[in-house]
């Protein structure tokens, strides 16, 4: 009942004939509200794939994805567009932090994009929370990565989603800051009431997550 | 009362439109009569002109060449023949025509427009009415605890004011479904607790109840009757182990126990755990050391000192239980941007890779030799990670710095 993100038999094919490669294979998968889910799985064992897939960034060959009921693949593109935008926050490995604007700027644009008004009390509690209030006004490349991976955090909270989609968060920091980012997600994720779904190659920090799912070859064995 | 104020707001705001566009029309009718009365004195001034002269041809042409009308010797002769400026005559009735035309064609107009204004205002007072029901139903739905009702997606994403209306009341419905899940998990929680928690004890009491009954038959010889004495006394031990543990586990799951935390040092709380495990390291003659920078000392951490000591104690007895005898165990303090960092590292037996994620489960026992032969609830870690998680913090297990003993790695968040 209580399902915020279902996944009924996702395959994801790319190429033909002999090139062809099976990424994702018959994944079903149920998510629960509040849940803190890790992927795990080897480089091309298709998380990142099956991630891109519930974020609506790409199409699945067949199957369907439903958040909150809601089939994601069939919606119109510019619907999909707008729900990935309210309901979905990305936190990428390499940050994608826009460079030529300061922190504070980079974390209250996508609702700037989707005109909405900043709550400035909630986007200063965050924050505060992640521990960046005084590099509002730096610019991203002044920042290590483990400042910058928490400005991304930010960026991706910021606009209450209900989904927080995380690839791979960690996999460019060092092992103490590693254990420090995935404790924030976690502790804004309970903070803010949201579902927190991330990839990782490292099982000792799917550890921390409430449930891990082992994904090997497209399908998932655990 | 917020409706009735809206309406009225509304409703001045109607009126103000009403009021605007009537000054239009009366301002757009002024400005035609104006060139209508302008058409009608040069036609009177064109014939006084005209009237003044003999050579009707001359006057005519220098008229048209644009010369200027000399029209006060003409008005004059009009004047004699009872044709005074602005009084009766047909030029000066049609212009009343023509501005009676004007005005007549601007009221019937000006009333069309007020007909469509108020059907469109009906139109979308209509509108607005239906959305609104469709929100009081959900809102409604909420109280009920009903959060089945979604939201259809086109309302939630149009770009409008009430489109963010239903994107909050959306998110103000999931925050509640929510907290009524967790309050639904917690009573679930309870309940798996009770049988868990007579599972557990149904064994224990069985085995000393058969050791009893075989003390009970007086044909024991006195070595017999020593060991099942013994085995008594070894599995009421055991009984009352499990039985303080299951307490603590009951009050914290049944929230009997809140967890209050305050600004306290968490460099007295370390202290405490240790000093609760120093004698039982003693007698192994394991030492425990603290590796910490100084500025820990110092160190203030919002925690509930009780069950953060409860928590690393835990922690410290399974690492003092599961290493041989003259080995160390070391407490590493690491200052974080938001967490506090502290590795709990000893030289024991270490951890199987597959029970990393289940040493933290509720009853769990590791399948190793050594573990087997140790007396234990499986409850230590469940509750570790239970009182870390209240306090928003990170618990996980990794194997030692060179692949012996066990690393459990503890963040706290500092504020």
């Amino acid at each position: 009942m209580d399902t915020i993100l279902k996944t009924e038999h996702l395959c994801k094919i790319y190429g033909t004939g002999n090139n062809l490669v099976n990424a994702v294979q018959d994944v079903n998968l149920s998510i629960e509200q509040g849940e803190f889910v890790t992927i795990v799985g080897k480089s091309g064992s298709g998380k990142s794939t099956l991630l891109h897939m519930l974020g609506g960034l790409d199409h699945p060959t067949s199957g369907s994805i439903f958040i909150r009921d809601q089939n994601l693949f069939q919606m119109k593109e510019e619907e999909r567009a707008v729900f990935r935008r309210r309901k979905i926050g990305f936190v990428f490995q390499a940050f994608n932090l826009i460079s030529s604007i300061n922190v504070w700027e980079n974390i209250v644009l996508p609702i700037g994009l989707d005109g909405r008004q900043v709550d400035e009390v909630f986007v200063e509690d965050i924050i505060k929370t992640l521990g960046i209030e005084n590099k509002l006004h730096n610019l991203p490349n002044t920042l290590s990565g483990g400042q910058q991976q928490r400005v991304a955090i930010a960026r991706a909270i910021a606009s209450k989603p209900d989904i927080i989609l995380a690839d791979e968060p960690t996999g460019n920091l060092d092992s103490k800051t590693s254990d420090e980012v995935v404790g924030l997600l976690k502790m804004s994720v309970q903070k803010y009431g949201q579902t927190l779904i991330m990839i990782t190659h490292d099982e000792d920090i799917a550890q921390i997550a409430d449930r891990t799912i082992v994904i090997e070859d497209g399908k998932v064995v655990r | 009362m917020c409706g009735k104020m809206s309406s009225r707001t509304t409703k001045r705001k109607m009126i103000k439109q009403v009021a605007v566009s009537l000054l239009i029309f009366i301002l757009f009718d002024a400005a035609l009569i104006f060139i209508e009365y302008g058409n009608y004195k040069e036609k009177i001034n064109l014939l006084s002109t005209v009237v003044s002269q003999e050579d009707t041809v001359k006057i005519v042409t220098g008229i048209l060449k644009g010369e200027s009308l000399d029209y006060s010797e003409g008005e004059a002769i009009l004047k004699e023949y009872g044709f005074e400026r602005n009084r009766d005559n047909v030029i000066y009735r049609r212009f009343w025509m023509q501005c009676g035309k004007i005005i007549g064609l601007s009221i019937l107009l000006f009333g069309a427009e007020m007909i469509l204004f108020l059907i469109i205002t009906r139109k979308r007072e209509s509108r607005e009415i239906t959305e609104i029901k469709q929100l009081e139903k959900i809102v409604s739905d909420y109280r009920k605890e009903n959060f089945n009702d979604q939201i259809v997606s086109f309302r939630i994403f149009s770009n409008t004011e009430l489109g963010r209306l239903y994107l909050e009341i959306e998110a103000l419905g999931n925050t509640l479904q929510l907290l009524h899940k967790r309050m639904r998990a917690e009573k679930e929680e309870t309940k798996s607790l009770v049988t868990d928690i007579s599972h557990q004890l149904k064994t224990p009491v069985a085995a000393l109840k058969t050791s009893f009954e075989i003390l009970q038959n007086e044909n024991l010889i006195k070595e017999e009757q020593m060991e099942f004495t013994e085995r008594c006394n070894m599995q009421l031990r055991g009984i009352e182990n499990l039985l303080s543990a299951l307490v603590n586990i009951s009050r914290m799951e049944s929230g009997m126990i809140t967890i209050r935390p305050e600004e306290n040092y968490l460099f007295d709380t370390i202290l405490e755990a240790v000093n609760r495990v120093y004698e039982k390291a003693m007698n192994k003659h394991i030492s425990i050391e603290l590796d910490a920078d100084e500025t820990v000392e110092e160190l203030v951490v919002i925690h509930d000192p009780k069950w953060i000591a409860e928590a690393f104690i835990n922690i410290l007895e399974n690492a003092i239980k599961y290493s041989p005898e003259n080995t160390s165990i070391t407490i590493r303090v690491m200052n974080m941007t938001t967490f506090l960092r502290m590795e709990i590292e000893d030289q024991g037996i270490g951890i199987p890779k597959e029970e990393y994620n289940k040493v933290f489960q509720r009853f769990f026992r590791g399948s190793l030799e050594e573990v087997k032969k140790e007396s234990g609830s499986g409850v230590g870690l469940y509750l570790t990670r239970e009182i870390i998680n209240r306090h928003h913090g990170t618990i996980r297990v990794s194997a030692g710095k060179y692949g012996v003993g066990t690393v459990f790695t503890i963040q706290l968040p500092r504020a």
